[in-house]
């Protein structure tokens, strides 16, 4: 156990610098720099390009300059944004915290919601609610959460007229408003990994009802809550963790666009504005920043799996 | 499978087809279709409700939601046929390569582990914030993002046929790698590659909706289901038709490009019905 974590984390270490270096890299391939912009509009001197460029650092070598920047950001600092001046790592930080608990949220929602509804279904199999459900699943994949985010707004705006859900206030301030602003988009956001697990569930705890062991436990008297929770579930929801690390990917990526919908001042709000602003030290550090909410949750869920099901082989 | 689900999914297959059929026809007979053109604004009808000259209301700059959801169907389906383009042209072979010629498998396998670390919207947007907002750059962008998916889905698929018997029979016969690929491999792999294509095309509509809903992919005023939902969303409260119609056009082409791939699914395997 203890070598199988430690190569994992290994692992998942080589995997950032190597995103790092990527992200480094890219945008280095942009043909004109931070300097060459700054001057689009009046015409500075080639000197004056050149003290700036020496300024930034921009004459040294790129892997010095990579070096730095990574160093930088190991101990936290992100580098200064050339456009506005201001430190890139403390913008990071005001905006991380909302991102994280939009995702924390909305996958919390999803996989309780998907794996109630799909253990349900495949309890009731055949059932009103199973063939009710099987559609709904696949209505809840198709649905941008971007569009169903807007249509909750409407749907709050039309029914609860006067009340105020947008407007972020941090958890720290309020925890009660904090949640209440933050509800909706979590389960706009967190309604497709729902749809996705509870596909998942339905099959795999299916599968797994018809198992030999499972007709064994119920011959030997075991009582049915315990041999829906220690055997059908146990392994049943192996393939469901799966589901999950996979959608999580796809829900990080959705938060980036949600928090647009609910005006949330989180990284995906910096990261748009960033572009639009071509600051570039700004969407470096966001991409490696959201990268890394993405590898950690990998790596947690890849180490869950194995501390679940111990017939997974290392590798 | 029971009567009634197998009439169920039977008529659900034949309606999304249906369903995409028609929003394909929006897109190819758009200017028959539409009643005016996407950006003729009605300076005094701003902001109207749905009905009479106006089927689905007009937006903030009195523009014709039905004519422009109509023209969107062009744009969405242009770029998600080129974006999957791209990543079906490399991803292909690249799969076929790792599962093919085993001293590569690790090093591509590896590579593709390392472009998973960016969570897919995150990659695309990141990408267009390199090459400069715009559609072009959007179809680029989410080409390049979903190339590691058909790798991964190509290989293992082909790692499973290398190891048959007609292919070692073919190999000792000593017959060429590209004819072993084209004759025994590529016919081997189309089932879960068209299954992969239909899922994708729904991934990458709701991709460059997002990226044009962001204002990273096509740029107004050209008509885009994401860039419309983009406007709307000031004016929500007060004309919600702007923002609930275009994100009804994207539902609906994802759910049907999903049902027919679940569908094409089952059929290839029903041992996964109902998997996600």
């Amino acid at each position: 156990m203890f070598t199988y974590v430690f190569r994992k984390v290994a692992w998942t270490a080589l995997v950032m610098l190597v995103v790092s270096l990527i992200v480094f890299g890219a945008v280095r391939l942009i043909p004109s720099d931070a300097v060459d912009m700054m001057f689009q509009a009046e015409s500075g001197s080639e000197e004056q390009r050149q003290e700036l460029r020496r300024m930034f650092g921009l004459d040294r070598a790129w892997y010095v300059q990579y070096l730095s920047w990574l160093g930088g950001i190991l101990t936290g600092d992100f580098g200064t944004s050339m456009r506005t001046g201001i430190s890139v790592g403390s913008e990071i930080a005001r905006a991380f915290p909302v991102t994280l608990e939009l995702v924390l949220l909305g996958t919390l929602v999803g996989s309780a919601l998907g794996i109630t509804l799909g253990v349900l279904a495949a309890r009731y199999r055949g059932s009103f609610f199973d063939w009710l459900i099987q559609p709904l699943g696949l209505i809840g994949l198709s649905i941008p959460n971007f569009w169903l985010g807007s249509l909750f707004l409407i749907g709050v705006g039309f029914y609860l007229p006067g009340m105020r859900i947008v407007g972020y206030v941090p958890f720290g301030e309020d925890p009660l408003r904090n949640l209440a602003v933050m509800a909706l988009p979590a389960l706009a956001l967190g309604l497709a990994l729902g749809a996705a697990v509870m596909r998942m569930t339905r099959t795999s705890v299916l599968e797994v009802m018809q198992q030999d062991f499972v007709r064994t436990a119920r011959a030997k008297g075991v009582r049915e809550p315990t041999i829906l929770r220690r055997h059908i579930l146990r392994n049943g929801l192996i393939p469901v963790i799966t589901v999950i690390t996979i959608q999580v990917g796809v829900l990080i990526g959705g938060s980036i666009v949600l928090e647009r919908v609910f005006a949330l001042p989180g990284l995906g709000r910096l990261l748009v504005t960033a572009i639009g602003e071509r600051d570039y030290t700004m969407v470096q550090g966001i991409t490696l920043v959201i990268s890394f909410i993405f590898v950690m949750i990998n790596l947690f869920t890849d180490i869950l799996y194995r501390v679940l099901d111990p017939r997974v082989k290392i590798g | 499978m029971n009567w009634l689900s197998f009439v169920r999914r039977r008529g659900m297959l034949i309606a999304s087809v249906l369903l995409l059929l028609l929003i394909l026809g929006c897109a190819v007979f758009a200017p028959l279709i539409a009643p005016y053109a996407p950006d003729q604004m009605f300076a005094r009808a701003r902001l109207a409700a749905p009905g009479g000259d106006f089927l689905l209301g007009t937006d903030h700059l009195g523009r014709d939601i039905f004519t422009r959801v109509v023209y969107g169907a062009q744009t969405s389906l242009m770029v998600a046929v080129i974006s999957v383009g791209i990543s079906f042209l490399f991803g292909v072979p690249i799969g076929i390569v790792a599962a093919y010629y085993k001293r590569f498998d690790n090093v591509i396998m590896r590579a593709i582990d390392v472009l998973f670390s960016f969570p897919p919207v995150l990659m695309a947007i990141f990408i267009v914030a390199i090459l400069g907002p715009g559609m072009v750059n959007a179809m680029i962008a989410i080409g390049i993002t979903y190339i590691p998916r058909f790798a991964r889905v190509v290989r293992s698929q082909a790692l499973v046929i290398v190891e048959m018997d007609y292919v070692k029979a073919a190999l000792s016969m000593g017959i060429a790698p590209v004819r072993i690929v084209t004759r025994h491999i590529l016919p081997n792999v189309t089932g879960v590659l068209i299954i992969q294509l239909s899922l994708n095309f729904a991934t990458a509509i709701i991709a460059e909706s997002s990226l044009s809903f962001l204002g990273l992919g096509v740029q107004p005023p050209w008509p885009s289901w994401g860039a419309m939902l983009d406007q709307g969303r000031v004016f929500v409260e007060l004309a919600p038709w702007a923002s609930i119609f275009p994100g009804l056009a994207i539902f609906l082409t994802v759910l049907s490009l999903n049902l027919i791939g679940d569908t094409l699914r089952d059929i290839a395997d029903p041992r996964l019905r109902g998997a996600a």
